[in-house]
């Protein structure tokens, strides 16, 4: 397999939410074995492991339900990342776990996991509008609000957060666009199939689509919330 | 059921799958003792779906996608980028024990267990027309069919009657009513496209699918119970399979014995009577060779192993195939050509519906192309239906756009998300002499059996078609107000996305027709020089239409077991 197809591959799992919700079946069991031990990570080393618990968790919160790495999305990813995405993707994802760590260095001083959460949005803020570069440029000419980074914290609290590293970001965003897709973006398409695949985002956070009957045709008021 | 109760049997039937099953079931209950051999493993109706209802935390990869080993293992297959899941691993033929050569891209997806692709299939069933059996003829690509649709139509019943299918009467000559069980519904976003396109293009028809699935109990068997996943196996039998539905049927008459592990090498011929008189076969466990006899045999193995078996049972009256008086053997080979068409969104329509329940099941819109003088195209002959369906994305949308947080969260909880709909051509491929399998002269499988190779490729008809059903599947989403109009077209010249077999049709290498000199079978499936030979599964088909094929390999099944049995009487 070239990179090419690795990528590719990667993006079709990335979007592999589109398929997933109709293969949900229902019968499922309550799990309510012995508490299981901590995850020891494969792949990611125990920093790298953190960091994208944090990252995940900063994606998918806690509100009404649990979060993404209260449901463990993080120690998904690292399973994914050990045996089930290609190598060709593997790289690239801890390069951008790496570059986080970087830019939260060169931001604020500290790691990512030690920055306030108001710097870790504004960092994420950043890293989201680089990945989806079409919704920044519609925003832009709708006239809409698009967050600069002069404004969020990510200035704020570094002020001689300097231009060359906005610049190699550029360079960075245009490269990984000829390989393949953003970081942000796989780190959002993998954080939301984990979470929404699991037990708690499919059946607390979202509901699964119920076996029995098919009605076709409903009011969503009677189904309440999305199907996982 | 799975132990050789006799030395000889009045039939052999190679194969479990669509049309294995259905002969099997013919013969047993017109009181043949009949052995059915199926390469794949063994299995156990509904216990060995062992997947059927899982939920997706229960899978170690959320059955997301075939993993690095997958792809090793199951190169051809995972091609389909859907069909080798940690959900289907266990039903499939594995790729990298039984490779083929392909002279040019061709994917061969394969069933693993007894059941054959029967397990697997899409499920959506429509019958041929007198069109669609006048077309060759008329206009004189190809051969003529030696059957007409009058001769075929009660078959079609009795088949239909016994399967169980969903489906709406449409009163339509190029894709002829069957006997249907209720319709399922559409859901918000079918019924706004229906109306737009009724309204827009008076001569096309926006239905919900014809599906070998009961909306109503039938036969003993319960009606659908909406999980989803069919291609897991279904233990209520909702959906037709040979294990589900027709080998149950066939072993109450005390007349069935299946074999497992049974790759079928070659049939033999007896030249003083000129029969068959029965296979060869290998146990794929052991590697033991059998030779077993039988009065009666049948070619169920799907279109290209059993022309495979044809071209590797050779003898002196037939150095190039069994029954390949006429050359035509392993040519002629078709499939549908598909990934191609279009999607769109429609956001801020239909916001307040939602559906319940996994309908396992979508929308077709019929073939409008080439049906009527007024519907003629200069650039290319026959026709194409659509399949798709229509949609809400719930949180598949959250990765497509900016965003995350606890609003964001909030957000795909509360809102499902714009529908969409996508509409996926189906379209007819013209048979072609150039298109064909043969059989390596060097190279041999683990079972030694020369390995098949295969050539073939769509050709100009195919390509002027492509292009027409881009622009109709637009034209007709534009029609009910879709934005974001995404034609595709998948096919790369001489590599995959679209290749030949991906649509998992395969047809037309023992093809049927009314002259010996050009064509294997007569319209009985029966081989023209072996009168006890017949081939019903795919390599029967003398054109391809552009319906999903298995309704007409049952019908012909059933029909060619009541020429066969008549006439041993």
């Amino acid at each position: 397999m070239n990179r090419r197809d690795a990528l590719r591959n990667l993006t079709a799992v990335v979007g592999a939410g589109l398929a997933l919700p109709v293969y949900s079946g229902m019968l499922a069991g309550c799990n309510t074995g012995p508490v299981t031990p901590p995850y020891v990570p494969q792949t990611l080393t125990p920093e790298q492991h953190n960091l994208l618990g944090v990252l995940v968790q900063q994606i998918l919160p806690e509100t009404e339900t649990p979060g993404a790495a209260d449901v463990g999305v993080h120690d998904f990813i690292d399973r994914l990342l050990t045996g089930f995405l290609p190598d060709e993707a593997r790289e690239p994802f801890i390069a951008g776990l790496v570059d986080v760590e970087d830019r939260s260095m060169a931001a604020f001083g500290v790691p990512f996991v030690e920055a306030s959460g108001e710097q870790q949005i504004a960092l994420m803020t950043e890293l989201d509008f680089e990945a989806y570069p079409e919704t920044q440029m519609r925003a832009e000419m709708a006239g809409d609000h698009v967050p600069d980074p002069s404004e969020t914290a990510l200035n704020e609290q570094n002020p001689q957060a300097e231009t060359p590293e906005s610049e190699a970001v550029e360079d960075d965003a245009s490269a990984s666009e000829l390989e393949g897709p953003p970081f942000f973006a796989t780190l959002k398409g993998l954080t939301l199939w984990g979470y929404y695949t699991s037990e708690v985002g499919a059946t607390q956070e979202l509901q699964l689509n119920p076996m029995g009957e098919f009605r076709g045709d409903i009011p969503l008021s009677e189904v309440g919330r999305s199907y996982a | 059921m799975h132990i050789l109760k006799r030395e000889t049997y009045d039939a052999i039937v190679v194969g479990s799958g669509i049309s294995g099953g259905m002969a099997a079931k013919e013969l047993c209950e017109k009181g043949l003792k009949t052995l059915v051999l199926e390469r794949g493993r063994p299995l156990t109706h509904g216990v060995d779906y062992v997947t059927e209802h899982k939920n997706s935390w229960e899978f170690d990869y959320r059955n997301g996608g075939p993993t690095p080993r997958m792809q090793e293992e199951y190169p051809y297959i995972a091609r389909t980028g859907y069909a080798i899941r940690e959900a289907t691993e266990h039903l499939l033929l594995k790729d990298a024990d039984n490779p083929y050569i392909e002279e040019k891209p061709f994917t061969w997806v394969r069933g693993g267990r007894v059941g054959g692709r029967s397990l697997l299939w899409g499920r959506q069933c429509y019958r041929f027309s007198d069109m669609d059996l006048r077309a060759n003829e008329v206009e004189g690509n190809g051969i003529a069919w030696p059957i007409t649709y009058d001769e075929l139509a009660p078959w079609y019943s009795y088949a239909e009657r016994f399967v169980g299918i969903t489906g709406e009467k449409l009163g339509l000559h190029q894709v002829p009513d069957g006997e249907f069980l209720p319709p399922m519904e559409m859901n918000a976003a079918e019924k706004g496209l229906r109306k737009a396109v009724e309204q827009t293009f008076p001569e096309r028809n926006v239905t919900i699918g014809r599906a070998a699935i009961l909306t109503e109990n039938h036969n003993g068997r319960a009606k659908c119970h909406y999980c989803g996943p069919c291609i897991r196996g279904c233990s209520t039998a909702s959906y037709y399979s040979s294990p589900g539905v027709a080998l149950p049927a066939a072993e109450r008459t005390g007349n069935l014995t299946v074999r497992p592990n049974s790759l079928v090498r070659q049939v033999f011929y007896d030249a003083e009577t000129n029969k068959a008189t029965g296979v060869e076969l290998i146990d794929t466990e052991t590697m033991e060779v059998f030779e077993l006899r039988a009065n009666l045999v049948f070619l169920c193995a799907s279109t290209l192993a059993s022309t495979q078996i044809m071209l590797n049972s050779t003898s002196s009256r037939f150095p190039n195939g069994l029954a390949n008086d006429s050359g035509t053997l392993g040519h002629y080979l078709m499939d549908h050509h598909f990934q191609v068409g279009a999607s769109a969104e429609f956001p801020g329509k239909w916001t307040d519906r939602y559906y319940q329940g996994n309908r396992p099941n979508g929308l077709y819109i019929p073939r409008f192309r080439n049906i009527s003088p007024e519907t003629k195209m200069r650039d290319f002959v026959r026709g194409y239906g659509f399949q798709g369906g229509g949609s809400r994305p719930s949180w598949g949308r959250g990765s497509r756009d900016v965003g995350f947080g606890a609003e964001f969260k909030r957000n795909l909880r509360n809102d499902p998300g714009p529908w969409a709909i996508n509409l996926l051509a189906f379209g007819e491929t013209l048979p072609r002499f150039e298109n064909k399998v043969t059989l390596d002269e060097n190279e041999t499988d683990i079972y030694g059996l020369p390995l098949l190779r295969i050539s073939a490729d769509w050709g100009p008809n195919e390509f002027a078609m492509r292009e027409d059903m881009k622009n109709t599947a637009a034209e007709m989403l534009e029609a009910a107000g879709g934005v974001n109009i995404q034609q595709y077209d998948n096919y790369t010249p001489g590599g995959y996305g679209a290749e030949v077999g991906l649509g998992i049709h395969e047809m037309g290498t023992a093809r049927m027709g009314k002259d010996p000199r050009t064509s294997v079978l007569n319209g009985y499936c029966q081989a023209h020089a072996v009168d006890n030979l017949y081939v019903t599964d795919g390599s029967f088909m003398t054109s391809a239409g552009c319906q999903n094929p298995s309704i007409t390999y049952l019908a012909m099944t059933a029909r060619a077991v009541d020429h066969a049995v008549q006439q041993m009487a």
